[in-house]
């Protein structure tokens, strides 16, 4: 059997677990730069928030609703995630897959006999040594065990916890999906199965093989075959190195000039390079892309991206920042104001498996070598990523963001950590 | 092999075991090595020594003085541990009215819960049946800057 174990509303729960007054009430966290709500607790859903509005437009509602409103505060999120991970691999009998920030894989002995008791089991000793409450789905296959998590997470009843271990509870928690909420199903696929009037999981299930090897390719006939309980997408016990690595941002107020426009993608390619350094790998490719804002429809409107080929994988930060800048250059136009800009790195290979070309010159690529580590030494401490950098990187991040509702490292920095009272009534300051 | 002497018996080199040797951390000099090099890397790590479950330890700072009688001061950094159970008698951090509050845990004879101060000055807070009392996490070390200004 395999469990999926999915935090409820994590942002939202992170921040929790360090402000208690928060627990009940309408909360929201938004996205990079204050740009949209990204998480939003059970109670902010109900007042008809959703995923993605634009904080823009509900600003004045959350303020006469008394919305919790926080900026994301990703290295919090990040660290209790790592937490979270942790307790799930000591409880689990084998090495669980970390699908995403929020999601694990386990894989399950046959041998367990109360499957509820130990999902409920997971539940509660995530929520003791983390804070964070999760939802456990318990299925013969990965895609059943998603849509369990599904009803865990929906219904109270289920404390935390549900199993589909029968046919019965099989073919019901089919009938109650709808073909949309299948992990796996895109929206383009949802799309074609909807004209055909398959709405349900159940529906899609019951199709006829040759009708499904018709509509889709490989994955989505392993999706077709989990859903029918047969094991087709394998638990991955190691997360394999990324493929591609992403630095992107939406700025406070939009960039015009190429300059402030170099500064950013410099900065963005010195916090790949310093990724790149810490997986012991390096990149072939980089790519940019520049977009203006959607939200400022009577503007003119750009976006565009180009991808460069660097002549050998680099790890380099100011090899990255130069692919990046020549990149940029070849698409930035005049007369625009800039929103967003991102450089991503891909075509990525460990160290151990680079090919020396003929003319690599060994002698000062130790030198380079060497000058990263010293950078990344001095920036080691997250108080000050940025503490020596490029001079084409300006100041840093901090920059060209904004963040007006910033919540604390609670977990990383000594002086954000939880103030604890002793006073019978002090002040609210947690 | 025929050499003036003789015959040489060759013998394969057997590198199916291994044999760890010491580095010597403080250099190869001549002379009597230093006693203490065997014991170098052993060293206090109050992460190591003190924090029994890293992942469920987090820190706080103490506010105000219902705790004083016991030398717990505002300003001092308490250590927090999640994974231990609250029994009779623990320093916990507790949440009340929707803040961390710090308390002794006293549990009665039959049954009762109360969050003890350590300041007369206060009175204990009964945990009456039906209220909700959440115990955040355990104090296990009050970490006390003696040299703070005053």
């Amino acid at each position: 059997m395999i469990a999926l174990i999915d935090c409820n509303n994590f942002f939202v729960s992170c921040e929790r677990v360090f402000r208690p007054d928060l627990l009940g009430q309408p909360v929201i966290v938004l996205s990079n730069n204050d740009g949209c709500a990204v998480a939003l607790s059970n109670e902010a859903k109900a007042l008809g928030l959703k995923r993605g509005m634009p904080y823009f437009r509900i600003r004045k509602f959350c303020e006469s609703n008394n919305v919790a409103v926080l900026s994301g505060n990703h290295r919090l999120y990040g660290d209790i995630s790592s937490r979270v991970m942790a307790t799930l691999e000591s409880i689990s009998p084998h090495p669980i897959e970390i699908y995403s920030i929020d999601e694990a894989f386990m894989t399950i002995d046959d041998s367990t006999g109360d499957l509820e008791g130990f999902g409920r089991y997971i539940a509660n000793h995530v929520m003791k040594i983390t804070g964070i409450p999760v939802s456990v789905g318990i299925a013969p296959t990965k895609t059943l065990a998603k849509i369990a998590a599904r009803f865990a997470k929906k219904h109270r009843g289920y404390r935390g916890a549900c199993i589909i271990d029968n046919e019965e509870k099989r073919l019901k928690a089919l009938e109650l999906t709808d073909v949309r909420d299948i992990w796996g199903i895109g929206r383009r696929h949802s799309k074609k199965l909807l004209e055909r009037g398959i709405t349900t999981a159940l529906r899609l299930a019951s199709l006829d093989e040759p009708t499904i090897s018709r509509l889709f390719n490989a994955t989505g006939r392993h999706t077709w075959r989990e859903l029918n309980g047969i094991p087709s997408i394998p638990v991955e016990e190691s997360t394999p190195a990324r493929q591609t690595i992403t630095a992107s941002r939406s700025f406070a107020s939009e960039l015009h000039s190429f300059e402030d426009l170099r500064k950013a993608v410099c900065t963005f390619a010195s916090i790949i390079g310093r990724k790149l350094r810490q997986q012991k790998s390096a990149a072939e490719e980089v790519t940019v892309f520049l977009c203006t804002n959607r939200f400022h429809n009577s503007d003119p409107q750009y976006f565009n991206t180009t991808s460069l080929h660097l002549p050998e994988p680099t790890d380099f930060t100011p090899d990255l920042a130069h692919a990046a800048t020549e990149a940029m250059r070849s698409i930035f136009r005049n007369g625009f104001g800039y929103k967003k800009a991102g450089v991503t790195v891909g075509r990525i290979k460990t160290l151990d498996r680079i090919q020396r070309s003929l003319f690599t010159d060994t002698a000062s690529e130790e030198k380079h070598r060497r000058l990263m580590e010293v950078m990344d030494s001095i920036n080691k401490n997250v108080n000050n990523r940025n503490r020596i950098h490029l001079a084409s990187a300006g100041n840093g991040i901090d920059e060209f963001i904004r963040r007006e509702h910033d919540s604390r490292l609670y977990t990383m920095r000594l002086s954000d950590i939880i103030r604890v009272h002793t006073g019978p009534s002090a002040k609210k300051d947690c | 092999m025929k050499t003036a002497t003789g015959i040489i018996q060759l013998f394969r080199s057997d590198t199916s075991t291994r044999l760890e040797l010491i580095y010597a951390d403080s250099g190869i000099r001549a002379g009597f090595p230093s006693p203490a090099q065997d014991y170098i890397t052993e060293t206090i790590d109050l992460n190591r020594d003190l924090i029994q479950h890293p992942v469920a330890t987090f820190y706080g700072r103490v506010i105000g003085d219902s705790m004083i009688e016991e030398g717990i001061e505002e300003g001092d950094l308490i250590v927090i541990d999640r994974a231990l159970e609250a029994t009779n008698g623990d320093l916990a951090v507790c949440c009340l009215d929707g803040e961390f509050t710090l308390k002794r845990i006293r549990i009665t004879e039959n049954g009762e819960i109360y969050l003890m101060p350590s300041n007369r000055n206060y009175s204990p807070i009964p945990v009456k049946d039906g209220s909700e009392l959440i115990i955040w996490g355990i104090v296990t070390y009050t970490i006390k800057a003696n040299r703070r200004p005053r």
